[in-house]
């Protein structure tokens, strides 16, 4: 299956993701007792993409091949003739976080 | 990286003649007198008519500190019997006269941070690139009279060598923002 690798309305001139994984200690709950061993961890990418607005709508969520982001900031910026540049930051985790 | 396009239009520039009048290499002197008098070549305003032509030909052929608005005898002359067709002709070669030396850096600027450090009477923008230019060993007569492209680039470097946070339009993004344009104005 082909991703797109467009995002609408912008045309893109730089995209980068990065990824790392977020880890959780959970406490035991019972005092004076051992806890139950129990690692859990969660996939995290974060998208940092620029580009030149070609109509583009801001939206909470950006998906980019394939993979939907949840947009934490966006910027614009202007430059001469009214052009503008929208960068986006945006997050996805493998698992729903709370 | 490739090479900034208006950078290198703002140094290599053509010898330009209107009304056979060779100009000077479009400083911020002339644009400061060309806005001083209201010039609508320059301003983008109005219709082109022989007296804004000859005023902006007069500018342009003499250098700071020189302001003369009146024209050699040989170019009045050419003037005087001028056509309509022959008038928007010399007015062409006037603006492309001025694009190729006005090829300034585009820059982004951010809308909320442009707004909260906008200053409450900002300087005539000549004024402040000459007095930056002399502060960095430029001479007076020099920064009025360098090729206006050339000024900001220099005003630009010297400013980002100074820490200054500048976000110009790079290379790359001037090809997408092109490709942007066309596209619109295929689809009208």
């Amino acid at each position: 299956m082909a991703f797109s690798s467009n995002i609408t309305g912008l045309a893109l001139t730089s995209v980068a993701i990065s990824g790392n994984v977020d880890t959780a200690m959970v406490e035991s709950g019972t005092a004076n007792a051992v806890p139950v061993v129990a690692e859990a961890y969660n996939r995290k990418l974060d998208i940092s993409v620029e580009g030149i607005d070609d109509g583009y709508t801001p939206s909470s969520t950006l998906t980019y091949k394939g993979k939907t982001f949840l947009v934490t900031s966006t910027e614009t910026k202007r430059t001469a003739g009214d052009v503008k540049k929208v960068s986006i930051r945006g997050t996805a985790y493998d698992y729903a976080v709370a | 990286m490739a090479l900034d396009l208006k950078f290198a239009e703002s140094v290599l520039n053509l010898n330009h003649r209107v009304l056979g009048k060779r100009l000077k290499p479009f400083s911020l002197w002339h644009a400061l007198l060309l806005e001083a008098i209201g010039s609508p070549i320059w301003l983008g305003k109005g219709s082109l008519t022989i007296p804004d032509l000859l005023a902006a030909v007069a500018v342009c052929s003499n250098e700071w500190p020189v302001f003369n608005l009146k024209a050699g005898f040989m170019t009045v002359l050419r003037s005087s019997c001028i056509s309509s067709n022959r008038l928007q002709v010399e007015g062409k070669k006037l603006v492309a006269y001025f694009n190729d030396y006005n090829a300034v850096p585009m820059l982004w600027t951010d809308d909320k941070k442009e707004s909260k450090d906008k200053p409450k009477c900002a300087l005539p923008l000549s004024l402040d690139l000459v007095a930056w230019l002399v502060r960095h060993g430029f001479g007076e007569s020099r920064s009025w009279n360098m090729p206006i492209g050339l000024a900001h680039w220099y005003y630009i470097a010297c400013a980002r060598q100074r820490g200054g946070e500048i976000d110009l339009v790079s290379p790359e993004e001037q090809l997408v923002i092109d490709k942007v344009k066309e596209k619109h104005a295929a689809t009208g």
